[in-house]
């Protein structure tokens, strides 16, 4: 008895197994550097097809994904299509009433997210790339410096200014 | 060190190799400290909230038809553009080339105006004849003319 109603599972590739461990690590970096759910998942996709095409040579794939999902998160943000379908987030395309929540909300302390979020999309993009890579991924400066083609000084900076923003934004939060 | 840390200092602190004057400052001055356990929790809550997934956009919208615009008007350009040009291509008839035509028409047509009306080649139809009132190519187009008056 036993075997004829079970079914096996087929031994997990080593693509499957780096899938599964980097694929929800990247969709999160895509989302803090594109702001877009959907996009992200777009990308983190792929970037694992162009990992199955050109397989890159042994050594760190994470380091690899990373660095292939931050370059295609800025070619997604340089495209004609991504400027243009959100041109409406220009301040001259905005709506002059207010259809976020009140003042009375934000003191309610409700919206903690929406204001940290708000806060994040509103820097530069430089400052985001620095944080999402510096505390979210753990990179040594040397490293995001050498990924974005920056010197470890501007890092630094980037990294600091995109504290203080973040930081004022929880106001009286803490 | 005696002076207090500066902001950057104290964010190198917590992202970077600690610097062992900074460190020894921090564990001498609780203003320091304290600052330094804010930065260190304000982060972890940054951190937490952007782990969430982002928030809609509290923007309203450009209208659709004003997204949709540039391509609409891209698009009946393109279109007016390929009207144009599939009419001015259209193949032209030249005046010589019509009048020749006309010219070969009218010459076949008089010819065959000729021939219906030359009363010596019709077979059969005395010229002279009073009682043939029909006119010559009526009968030659019907056909039985000639028949009817040789009975």
């Amino acid at each position: 008895m036993g075997g004829a109603g079970t079914t096996r599972c087929a031994p997990e590739t080593g693509f499957e197994t780096l899938y599964r461990e980097q694929f929800p690590r990247l969709v999160r970096l895509c989302r803090l550097l594109l702001d877009d759910p959907m996009e992200a998942q777009d990308v983190a996709q792929e970037v694992f097809m162009k990992l199955m095409q050109r397989p890159p040579a042994p050594g760190p794939e994470a380091a690899w994904l990373t660095r292939v999902a931050i370059n295609a998160c800025h070619d997604r943000r340089r495209s004609w299509w991504w400027r243009w379908t959100r041109r409406s987030e220009d301040a001259s395309a905005m709506s002059l009433v207010a259809t976020g929540p009140t003042p009375e909300r934000w003191s309610l302390g409700g919206e903690l997210g929406t204001r940290v979020w708000e806060a994040f999309r509103a820097l530069p993009r430089r400052q985001r790339e620095v944080f999402a890579l510096r505390h979210f991924e753990e990179w040594p400066t040397a490293e995001v410096a050498e990924a974005l083609g920056l010197s470890p000084g501007s890092v630094k900076q980037h990294l600091f200014r995109a504290v203080q923003s973040l930081r004022k934004a929880l106001g009286d939060y803490r | 060190m005696r002076r207090c840390l500066s902001d950057d200092k104290l964010v190198d602190l917590r992202y970077e190799t600690p610097n062992v004057e900074h460190l020894a400052h921090l564990s001498v001055c609780a203003v320091c400290t304290d600052r330094y356990r804010a930065l260190v929790d304000d982060l972890a809550l940054i951190g937490a909230q952007l782990h969430e997934a982002p928030p809609l956009r509290s923007a309203t919208p450009r209208p659709i038809y004003r997204r949709w615009l540039p391509v609409a008007t891209a698009a009946a350009a393109v279109a007016v553009v390929l009207i144009g040009q599939a009419a001015f291509s259209r193949p032209v008839v030249r005046p010589l080339q019509s009048e020749r035509v006309d010219a070969d028409i009218a010459h076949f047509l008089r010819e065959v105006s000729a021939v219906l009306d030359d009363t010596s080649t019709t077979v059969g139809v005395d010229a002279t004849d009073t009682d043939f009132t029909e006119p010559l190519s009526t009968v030659a187009l019907s056909g039985d003319g000639a028949g009817g008056h040789d009975e």
